[in-house]
């Protein structure tokens, strides 16, 4: 159990709507963002048939205020009585030969917290820090969307495969727990029912366009292929199923903090910090292997080798020596190993 | 950075995208030597976003091999030497890691001023999000939602030959000083201006004291005329500024540089550029370097560089982008063994989440290398097109040598590997000769030329670069198994002189060891050129060996692999075993 700290970011104009030291739950709304406005020019001295500067002194809106769609921006004039009326929703940005700038903005998109827990910090414009309390577990492959929901076990083992078959309406809001998804229709499917969230060991590359169609977040906790799930993974997140579980699946960008996680808040019981940023390669540590010959088995790390080993590949490399669970001692390159807490 | 020292310790660090490298330099017998390399993951990306931890590392290694502290007490780097032998005379340093910038190109024509303005973001870390240009369809507007929404760290306006169109320009600046107005001051793009000179004034009152813009010379001074140096200083600068606002330690890197870190890519080209003002001014010289997130093809013909940096193409985080270019069976094409191409595409996808992972069975290093192949094919694919010569010819134009680099590459478990994964994917044509960087050391000597300049000279010619060896390879088609050349090489050393007949398809080493010359005389067949004038001419050379001696590859060119899947694999095999890279039985 650990202590993490989550940071929301509007993208783009909007207003938060929670502040520090205010408890959340995942369903609550911390902010409204505005959709990236559109802007459109609009040649008030044609459209009145005046020139620029007659179009200006016909200006009926102070510049930068709020006006609503239909509302007469510029005009009457002539006989005809001709007007300019806004658009949309939006505001007039400038004016200038005649023709003023207009920003059309839309209605504004809530922000959910995503997570249960607490405000702990804020900008008070646009970004907020939400801190939780946890079983964490960090993925390796996001689809590029955040959800939450209750966790379920769908295939209760680590490799087992998600069939179409088996995502019925009792998974209806559920985050499915599963080994390895390789069949497109059960994504679809589970858009259907609808699931919020997935969590899997590996995918078959080939579905990554459709996981980034998916509306849900889908998060894969080893990489690609068939490989199932590492076995603490499983163990930690299938013991918390039937508990709700926050995922955070951001697409793979390099030099991004947010990296694919999920959490299942639990209770603090006590004096938590959150996870340590390096840990030392030492003996004891517990590692993950993340190339062949035995990706995905984890273990401990028994002692770093002296000078470089020679693999099957033939490649040279620093490496340590591993006890992987039901494989034995093997050495393993310092490169293919990962620390898991 | 022009000041020439007195300095016989040179440290040079490399930031890349993975490693992180240090090298010390010392003069050995009054020639410059590389003494000592550490290398450490990098840690300019997550969790940590400061590279000072890599560097450190890296330091720490070169320190322990050569018994030399950096640093004192206080933790400042100690330049010059001290009498007790710690720190160093000089220091430079070089970086690819860090995010690219967003940038938006604002030009006019799409052939003049938006193309030489395409070259210059190419040459280097920038990432072209949007183009406006004067055929630009999309109305003002749209232009100016295009410039808000793409969020772009750097807004690069060129167009207009000197004393050429200013009207059309100052319209497109207006759109842009517009846009930037409606963005909050703290995300306002920088600015750079590199088109008609005259209009200097005219812009900066555009943007008043809103934004700063920085004017640097046209790129494109008249139609005929393009001059991107200037402008690339200036974008290197912006690229140095936003990644030491993103990720810390890099300001401590530059100060240690006295001000002037470099981009790796810039390093690079300048060795190349420096080469090919040295080598045989009838050929070119061609450096790849495949990195983890970008592949940099730079080739220069008597001093004139051309250079791409391809930031959608790498070993690692930019792999996927390798699909855009090659189809996987295109990738499978190289391999010895049959690998289903789900396995393959895996790889790909899994190779771009733990880009510093390495292949420890031996079908991963193949696919490793297949993907290696097709990554420099598309590289140069893409850049050809641009090169002073041999632009729209289907054969390489003469190279002399081709360098290549990057970890892939210098983490080779035999010279092989490498050499027949540079001869396929880059399938030089004539005569040439296939070096290797092992240690990257390439960055550090292109950022030290100007400090030092015998450095650049005097490593290459040392052994720290490995000489794979002198590669022949004949133009011409015929069939298997027929004569292509005979080949006669007499050791300077006074060995036995070798001779014998190459046939069509064949692979073969002939024995000449690095450090070693010979004279070569060589015979082609009607129909076959080896660069001595034409098909069938014959001549004679002095040339020098390697680790795999002297290659003739008599593969034709371009290479054509077998249609039949197995037949191709039992090639791919064969191949891999005549060079060397796989040891029979």
């Amino acid at each position: 159990m650990t202590r993490v700290q989550r940071e929301r970011k509007l993208e783009g104009p909007g207003v938060l709507t929670v502040r520090v030291k205010e408890k959340v739950q995942s369903t609550d709304v911390i902010a409204e963002v505005q959709p990236q406005p559109q802007h459109h020019f609009l040649d008030l001295a044609s459209a009145l048939g005046v020139s620029d500067a007659e179009a200006a002194r016909l200006l009926r809106v102070d510049l930068g205020s709020n006006v609503e769609a239909g509302q007469v921006l510029a005009g009457p004039t002539g006989i005809a009585r001709r007007t300019v009326r806004a658009p949309a929703n939006g505001k007039v940005l400038s004016l200038s030969r005649g023709r003023v700038l207009f920003e059309a903005r839309e209605g504004a998109r809530a922000v959910h917290a995503g997570v249960p827990g607490e405000v702990t910090a804020s900008d008070g414009a646009s970004s907020i820090v939400i801190s939780a309390v946890g079983a964490l577990v960090q993925g390796a492959w996001g689809n590029g969307r955040r959800g939450w929901g209750v966790l379920r076990d769908v295939g209760e083992s680590r490799s087992a495969r998600l069939e179409p078959h088996e995502l019925d309406m009792i998974l209806r809001g559920a985050v499915v727990l599963v080994g390895v998804v390789d069949n497109p229709k059960s994504l679809h499917l589970a858009t259907e029912i609808p699931v919020r969230g997935l969590v899997c060991g590996s995918m078959a590359s080939e579905l990554i366009p459709t996981a980034l169609h998916m509306p849900y977040p889908i998060l894969l906790t080893e990489g690609f292929g068939s490989t199932s799930m590492n076995s603490p993974t499983y163990d930690l997140l299938s013991t918390h199923a039937g508990r709700e579980a926050s995922l955070e699946a951001p697409l793979l960008e390099p030099y991004e903090t947010q990296q694919p996680e999920i959490l299942v808040p639990l209770p603090a019981t006590q004096d938590l910090r959150s996870p340590e940023r390096i840990v030392q390669l030492e003996p004891g540590v517990r590692v993950r292997a993340l190339r062949a010959p035995h990706v995905g088995a984890v273990g401990s790390l028994l002692h770093l080798m002296p000078g470089v080993e020679s693999f099957p590949s033939g490649i040279l490399a620093r490496s340590a020596m591993v006890e992987l669970e039901g494989i034995g001692s093997v050495p393993v390159p310092l490169s293919n190993l990962e620390v898991i807490a | 950075m022009s000041t020439i020292l007195e300095a016989d310790t040179l440290l040079a660090v490399d930031v890349g995208t993975v490693n992180t490298r240090a090298s010390l330099f010392d003069v050995v017998d009054g020639r410059y030597r590389m003494v000592a390399t550490g290398r450490a993951s990098s840690t300019a990306g997550p969790p940590l976003f400061d590279v000072r931890e890599g560097i450190q590392v890296a330091l720490d290694e070169v320190s322990e091999i050569t018994g030399r502290p950096f640093f004192d007490e206080s933790e400042a780097l100690v330049m010059p030497t001290t009498a007790s032998g710690a720190g160093v005379d000089a220091f430079v340093s070089t970086a690819s890691a860090g995010p690219h910038v967003r940038t938006v190109l604002v030009g006019l024509m799409p052939g003049v001023s938006i193309e030489s303005a395409r070259r210059l973001a190419s040459s280097t870390y920038l990432d072209v999000v949007d183009e406006i240009g004067l055929m630009d369809r999309r109305r003002e507007e749209a232009q100016i939602d295009v410039m808000l929404a793409t969020k772009p760290d750097l807004i690069l306006m060129v167009g207009g030959t000197d004393g050429g169109a200013t009207a059309s320009v100052i319209r497109q600046i207006e759109t842009v000083s517009l846009a930037t107005s409606l963005l909050p001051a703290a995300q306002r793009p920088a600015l750079v201006f590199a088109g008609n000179t005259s209009l200097g004034a005219a812009v900066m009152e555009r943007f008043q004291d809103r934004s700063a813009v920085a004017l640097v010379p046209n790129i494109r001074p008249d139609l005929e005329q393009e001059e991107l140096g200037p402008a690339r200083l200036k974008l290197a600068e912006i690229v140095n500024e936003l990644r030491s606002q993103r990720i810390a330690g890099f300001d401590d890197l530059n100060g240690w540089s006295g001000g002037h870190a470099m981009l790796t890519a810039e390093a690079f080209n300048r060795v190349v550029r420096y080469l090919s003002q040295v080598y045989d001014p009838d050929k070119g010289v061609l450096g790849i370097d495949v990195g983890a997130a970008h592949v940099t093809v730079a080739a220069a013909f008597d001093g004139k560089l051309n250079s791409k940096l391809h930031s959608d193409l790498g070993l690692g985080i930019s792999l996927p982008g390798l699909l855009r270019y090659a189809s996987v069976s295109d990738i499978s094409r190289w391999l010895p063994t049959d690998v289903a191409e789900a396995e393959v595409r895996d790889y790909i996808f899994n190779k771009a989440i733990y880009p510093s992972t390495i292949p420890a069975e031996l079908s991963d290093l193949h696919i490793e290398y297949a993907l290696l192949r097709e990554l420099i094919r598309a590289a140069i694919s893409r850049s050809r097109g641009e090169w002073v010569e041999g632009a729209s010819s289907e054969l390489m134009p003469p190279l002399e040598p081709i360098i290549a680099s990057g970890g892939a590459i210098a983490r080779a478990p035999r010279p092989g590997y490498a050499a027949l994964a540079l001869l396929d994917a880059v399938q030089p044509r004539g005569i040439t000769t296939l070096v290797l960087d092992p240690y990257n050391l390439i960055p550090a000597v292109g950022a030290a030329a100007s400090l030092l300049p015998m450095i650049t000279v005097q490593v290459l010619e040392s052994g720290s670069f490995v000489s794979l060896g002198t590669v022949v390879s004949p133009v011409g088609r015929g069939r298997a198994g027929r004569p292509v050349l005979r080949i006669r090489i007499e050791p300077e050393s006074g060995g036995e002189p070798i001779e014998g007949i190459v046939r069509y398809g064949q692979l073969v080493l002939l024995p000449l060891r690095q450090g070693e010359h010979a004279r070569m005389t060589l015979r082609p067949e009607k129909g076959f050129d080896v660069g001595f004038g034409g098909r069938g001419k014959a001549g004679a050379l002095r040339v020098a060996g390697g680790a795999l001696g002297v290659i003739i590859d008599a593969r034709g060119r371009p290479i054509e692999l077998s249609k039949d899947p197995e037949r191709r694999r039992e090639l791919n095999q064969k191949w891999l075993y005549d060079i060397g890279a796989m040891l029979q039985g």
